[in-house]
C-alpha cells in the first residue's frame, strides 16, 4: 500500500528577473496516516513553497516544476488538470496558513465561511452533509466542527464575524475549516507563531489530538524547534530547498546528524541557555541565484541518519560558528539612581460612548512601577493585550499616562518643555516589532539611519561629515557591509533590516532603548543574532534595554531582571533566574510551562554541545 | 447606528446656514444689475423700482439674508426674477430630468465599471488589461460634451438608432407625473412604448455622462482587488478548494468594492453639478440648463436653491455610501 503522501525529488524553479532561480532542489518525504511531520528550516529555505507545493497552490508562472512527483494514495497530483486537483482541495487536503489574523475573509460571518467550504466539498462527495438541504447540513456541520475544535456555544458563534475573535479563536476556526471537508492530509504552515505561548500550546495539543483522532497524516511547518519537540512525530530539516535530515523526532533531536540541524537547534534561547552563548548560523540563506554546489545530501529513508554532507557554508561543523561566552556579568549596582522610573502610571482607553451600551473602560496600564538602572536590561512578558505596548508609547510620551509619574534621571518625563523634550527623545529611543513595517520603503538604509541624526541635530551635533562617518561606524557596530546602505528595506532580509533598526535606534547615542519584540517576526537564526548583537551592544556601549516580548526564554537569555505584565498590571519582577527557577505566581508558572524547550527529556547532544 | 445618522444629520444644518450665507454674499458682491436684466431695456425707473421692491431687492443684505432664510424654514426657496415663480416650483420641474440622468449615468458606471474592474484585475496585464487601462484613461481624459457630440454623429446620425435629444419624443405625451422621472412614470402607469421612448431618449446622455466614472471605478476596482488578490485569506479560499466563481465574488469582490465606494459618492455629486454641457449638448431640461440661464441673467435666487438642493442631495448619497460601507465590511460598523 502507497503511503498517504509521497515527495520524490521534487524541484521547483522561480522565474524572477535576475533569471531563474532554483528553489526547491530534490525535496523527497514520505507521510503515512496518523505522522505528524514538523518540516523545519529558516526562512527562505521552502518549507512554505513545499507545502503549498503539494497542494499546487504556487501560481504557475512564474513557478515551474522541472521534475519531481507529489503522490497522495499513490496518485500523481503534479499530472491532475486542475478542475480535479480543485476538487482535492479541502476535501482531501485540508491547509491552514500562517496568520489567523488574515486568513479568514473580513466581511464574511465565520458560519458561511465554513459552510461554504463544506458545500465545496460536498460537491465532491455528496456523502459528507448526508440527507436533507445541503445549506442547512453544512451550517448544522459548521457548528458541530466550532464546537469540536473547543469554540464554546458554537451555534451562536456561526453568526459572529472574524474581527469579534481573539487570535487564538481565529486559529481554531482555521483548524475547523481545514478539516470540515475531512481530509486525509492537513498541511499547517506556521499554524501558532502569531500566537501567545500560552495559546500556542492549546492550539497544537488540539491539533495532535484532531490527527490521532481521525489518523491524518499532517505537516506542520514551522521555524521552531520547540514546538517540533512538544507537538510531532516525525521531523524533516529543510536548508536551501532541501532536506538535509530525517526522521522520528526523538531520534533526530536526540542525535542530530546533521551540522545544520545542530546548528538550527543550538540558535534555539532554551530556559537554561547562558547569556551570550547563543549560536547564530554564520551568514546568511545562500544566494539562490547562485546556489553553493552540493550543499545538501539526499534524504536518507526515515529513521536512518542521512549521509553527512559535504559542508557547504552554513554546515560548518558547530565550534566554528560558536561566539566565545561573554564574561560573566554582575547585575549593575542598583545604587545608581534610576535611568527612568515609573511611578504608578495607569492608561485608560475610553471606547466611544454608544446610545445603548455603556462599555467600561479598558485599563491598558493600572498602576505599574518600575525602574531602570543605567546599562541594565529589563524584559518586559505578557501576553498579546497585556499593554506592554502601551507602555513603550507611554514611556516616550507619545500617550500621556492618566495617573503616576514617569521620571527620567529623576525629572518628571510629563513636565519636560520642547526642548528638554526633544533632548529625552534622543536618549530614549525605540526598536519595533516588524522591521519591514518600521522602516520607510522609499528610504535607502543611509537615509534611515542618518534621519535622526537630523531630527536630534542639536543633541547629535554632527555636520554631514560627522554624520556620514557615524553611520559607516553604526553599520559595521550592527554587524553590516558599507554596501548594505545603499540598498532599501526591500532588499535586505529579516535580520538585516532589523539590524538597520537597531542602528537607527543608536544614531541619537540614545541612554535605553526600548525594544519592542524586536525578534518575534524572525527565525530562528535571525533572532539568535539580533539577541547576540544587542548583548554585544550593551556590553560595549552601556545602553539600557527594554526589551518586550511574549517569549519567557528569549527574556532570560537577554535579561538581567524580568517583569511580568498582565491586563495592565505588574505580576512578578525579579531577577531573570529567580523568576525561572522559583516562580511566586501561578501566571509566572503557565507562562513558564509554555516556553518550548528542547530540554528535559530530549536533553539532546546538539544542545550540550551548544552550551559547553 | 441610528446615533451615527442623527449626528451626521445635526451637522446639516450648520452646512446649510454657511451654504446659504456664503452663496448670499458672494451674489452681492458680484457687479451687475439683475433687475435691469429682468425688466428688460424699455422698462421705466418706475417699473425697474417696483421690480425691485416685489424680489425684495431694495432692501439691505442682511435683511434679505433674514428674510431668506426665515422663508427657507418654510420650504421657501424665494422667486426667480427671470421666470417669476417661486424657485422650489422650478427646482421640482428640472430636478426630476437631471436626477433622472444622474442616476442612469451612475447606474451604467456601476454595474459595468465593478465586475469590468474585478475582471481586469483578474487578468493583470495580459492584453483584456491592458485595453481596458488604455480605454479607461481615454473615457476619463475625454471632454463630455465632445463626447457627447460624438454619440450623436454615431448613433443618431450615421446609424440612425437612437433619437439626436430630448428628453421624449416631441408627438409623445408625457406620462402623468408621480415621481417625475419619466422613465418610472411611464413603467407605473404601464406605459410601455412611452418607456421605450424614454429609455432611448436616455441611453446617449446617459452614456455620455458615465464614461469618466465608469473609467473610475473600473480602475479603482481594479487596484483594490488586486490588492485583496494578495490578502493571505484568498490563498486561503484556494487551499480550501472553493469553487473560482465564489472565490472571486464572496472573497475578492466583496472586499474590493468598500473602496470603490469612496469613489462612487464623490462622483455621484460631481455629475450632479456637471450635467450643464450635456444637458446642453442633447437638449435635456434638467437642472444644469436652468442653473446656467439664471447665472446668465444674474438671478441669484435659483443659483442659490440649485447649489442647496444638489449640496443636499449630495450629503444624502454620502450618507448612504457611508452606511453601505457598514453594510459591506462588519469592521466599520458605525455604533
Amino acid at each position: 500500500m502507497p503511503p498517504l503522501l509521497e515527495i520524490r525529488d521534487l524541484h521547483l524553479t522561480m522565474a524572477t528577473r535576475d533569471g531563474p532561480v532554483q528553489v526547491l532542489n530534490g525535496v523527497a518525504l514520505r507521510i503515512a496516516r496518523g505522522e505528524i511531520w514538523g518540516l523545519v528550516g529558516e526562512s527562505g529555505c521552502g518549507k512554505t513553497l513545499t507545502g503549498l507545493s503539494v497542494a499546487r497552490l504556487v501560481p504557475c508562472p512564474p513557478a515551474q516544476y522541472p521534475a519531481g512527483e507529489v503522490r497522495l494514495d499513490g496518485e500523481d497530483l503534479m499530472a491532475l488538470s486542475e478542475p480535479r486537483m480543485r476538487a482535492l482541495r479541502g476535501r482531501r487536503i485540508g491547509m491552514i496558513l500562517q496568520d489567523p489574523a488574515t486568513s479568514l475573509n473580513p466581511t464574511m460571518r465565520i458560519g458561511d465561511q465554513l459552510a461554504d467550504v463544506a458545500l465545496a466539498a460536498a460537491r465532491h462527495d455528496p456523502a459528507l452533509l448526508g440527507p436533507g438541504p445541503a445549506r442547512t447540513a453544512a451550517r448544522a456541520l459548521a457548528a458541530t466542527m466550532l464546537d469540536r475544535v473547543g469554540i464554546a456555544s458554537a451555534r451562536q458563534r456561526l453568526s459572529a464575524w472574524p474581527h469579534e475573535f481573539s487570535g487564538g479563536m481565529r486559529q481554531r476556526v482555521l483548524i475547523a475549516m481545514a478539516l470540515i471537508g475531512a481530509p486525509d492530509l492537513l498541511i499547517a504552515d506556521e499554524p501558532t507563531s502569531a500566537l501567545d505561548l500560552p495559546v500556542q500550546a492549546q492550539i497544537l495539543a488540539l491539533m495532535q489530538g484532531m490527527a490521532a483522532d481521525r489518523g491524518l497524516g499532517m505537516i506542520l511547518i514551522t521555524h521552531s524547534m520547540g514546538v517540533v519537540a512538544r507537538a510531532c512525530s516525525h521531523v524533516a530539516v529543510m536548508y536551501a530547498g532541501s532536506i538535509v535530515e530525517t526522521g522520528p523526532v526523538v531520534e533526530v533531536l536526540d542525535r542530530p546528524a546533521h551540522p545544520y540541524t545542530r546548528a538550527l537547534m543550538a540558535a534555539v534561547p532554551g530556559r537554561h541557555t547562558p547569556r551570550g552563548t547563543l549560536s547564530a548560523l554564520p551568514g546568511t540563506v545562500p544566494d539562490l541565484l547562485a546556489p553553493p554546489p552540493a550543499v545538501a545530501s539526499r534524504p536518507a529513508a526515515p529513521g536512518r541518519p542521512p549521509p553527512a554532507a559535504p559542508p557547504g557554508p552554513r554546515c560548518a561543523p558547530l565550534a566554528r560558528a560558536m561566539p566565545s561566552p561573554a564574561p560573566m556579568r554582575t547585575g549593575p549596582p542598583m545604587a545608581d539612581p534610576p535611568l527612568l522610573e515609573l511611578r504608578g502610571v495607569s492608561r485608560l482607553y475610553r471606547p466611544r460612548r454608544s446610545l445603548l451600551a455603556r462599555s467600561p473602560e479598558v485599563v491598558a496600564l493600572d498602576g505599574v512601577n518600575l525602574r531602570i538602572a543605567r546599562g541594565e536590561s529589563l524584559g518586559i512578558v505578557g501576553e498579546s493585550g497585556a499593554g506592554k505596548s502601551t507602555l513603550t508609547r507611554v514611556i516616550l510620551r507619545l500617550e500621556r499616562p492618566d495617573a503616576g509619574q514617569i521620571l527620567y534621571r529623576g525629572a518628571d518625563v510629563a513636565r519636560f518643555g520642547p526642548g528638554a523634550l526633544r533632548a529625552f527623545r534622543a536618549r530614549v529611543q525605540i526598536v519595533f516589532q516588524d522591521p519591514q513595517a518600521a522602516l520607510n520603503p522609499r528610504m535607502t538604509a543611509e537615509e534611515i539611519v542618518t534621519e535622526p541624526m537630523l531630527v536630534h541635530r542639536d543633541t547629535v551635533g554632527l555636520d554631514r561629515r560627522g554624520r556620514r562617518a557615524r553611520v559607516a561606524e553604526l553599520i559595521e557596530t550592527v554587524g553590516l557591509r558599507p554596501d548594505h546602505l545603499r540598498r532599501f528595506p526591500h532588499e535586505l532580509s529579516g535580520g538585516q533590516r532589523q539590524r538597520i533598526g537597531i542602528a537607527r535606534a543608536l544614531a541619537a547615542g540614545p541612554e535605553l532603548l526600548l525594544l519592542d519584540e524586536p525578534t518575534s517576526a524572525l527565525d530562528v537564526s535571525a533572532q539568535a543574532q539580533v539577541l547576540n548583537l544587542l548583548i554585544e551592544l550593551q556590553d560595549r556601549l552601556g545602553v539600557g534595554y527594554l526589551f518586550i516580548s511574549h517569549d519567557l526564554a528569549v527574556v532570560r537569555y537577554l535579561c538581567d531582571r524580568i517583569a511580568l505584565i498582565r491586563q495592565g498590571r505588574l505580576v512578578e519582577e525579579g531577577p531573570a533566574a529567580q523568576i525561572f527557577d522559583a516562580p511566586r505566581t501561578a501566571f509566572a508558572r503557565r507562562l513558564i510551562d509554555a516556553t518550548p524547550d528542547l530540554g528535559v527529556p530530549l536533553r539532546s547532544a546538539g544542545r550540550t554541545a551548544g552550551t559547553d | 447606528m441610528l446615533r451615527f445618522l442623527f449626528r451626521r444629520l445635526l451637522m446639516l444644518g450648520p452646512v446649510l446656514v454657511g451654504l446659504t450665507a456664503i452663496m448670499f454674499v458672494i451674489a452681492r458682491l458680484l457687479p451687475g444689475d439683475p433687475v435691469g436684466l429682468a425688466a428688460g431695456p424699455n422698462a421705466t425707473l418706475a417699473e425697474r423700482a417696483a421690480l425691485a421692491q416685489e424680489f425684495g431687492l431694495d432692501r439691505p443684505v442682511w435683511d434679505q439674508y433674514l428674510s431668506y432664510v426665515a422663508g427657507l424654514a418654510r420650504g421657501d426657496l424665494g422667486r426667480s426674477l427671470m421666470t417669476r415663480r417661486p424657485v422650489a416650483e422650478d427646482i421640482a420641474i428640472y430636478l426630476p430630468a437631471t436626477l433622472e440622468l444622474v442616476l442612469a449615468a451612475m447606474a451604467l458606471a456601476i454595474a459595468l465599471g465593478l465586475p469590468l474592474g474585478l475582471l481586469t484585475a483578474l487578468w493583470q496585464n495580459r492584453w483584456p488589461d491592458r485595453l481596458g487601462q488604455v480605454l479607461a484613461i481615454g473615457a476619463i481624459s475625454m471632454p463630455r460634451f465632445f463626447l457627447g457630440l460624438l454619440l450623436q454623429l454615431v448613433f443618431a446620425i450615421w446609424l440612425m438608432w437612437l433619437p439626436l435629444g430630448g428628453q421624449l419624443p416631441v408627438v409623445t405625451l408625457p406620462p402623468p407625473r408621480v415621481t417625475g422621472l419619466v422613465t418610472l412614470d411611464a413603467a407605473l402607469a404601464g406605459d410601455w412604448a412611452t418607456l421605450g421612448a424614454a429609455c432611448r431618449h436616455l441611453a446617449l446622455p446617459a452614456l455620455a455622462l458615465s464614461l469618466s466614472p465608469l473609467a473610475a471605478i473600473l480602475r479603482m476596482m481594479r487596484a483594490s482587488a488586486i490588492e485583496v488578490m494578495a490578502q493571505d485569506y484568498v490563498t486561503a479560499a484556494r487551499a480550501l478548494g472553493l469553487p473560482r466563481r465564489k472565490i472571486l465574488i464572496k472573497t475578492i469582490g466583496r472586499n474590493a468594492v468598500s473602496a470603490t465606494l469612496t469613489v462612487i459618492g464623490l462622483y455621484f455629486g460631481w455629475l450632479l453639478g456637471g450635467t450643464v454641457l450635456v444637458e446642453t449638448v442633447f437638449d435635456w431640461p434638467g437642472l444644469g440648463l436652468y442653473a446656467t440661464r439664471a447665472i446668465l441673467s444674474q438671478d441669484m435666487m435659483p443659483v442659490i436653491g440649485v447649489a442647496l438642493v444638489t449640496g443636499l442631495i449630495f450629503v444624502a448619497v454620502n450618507l448612504a455610501v457611508d452606511l453601505a460601507y457598514g453594510l459591506i465590511d462588519p469592521r466599520v460598523r458605525y455604533e
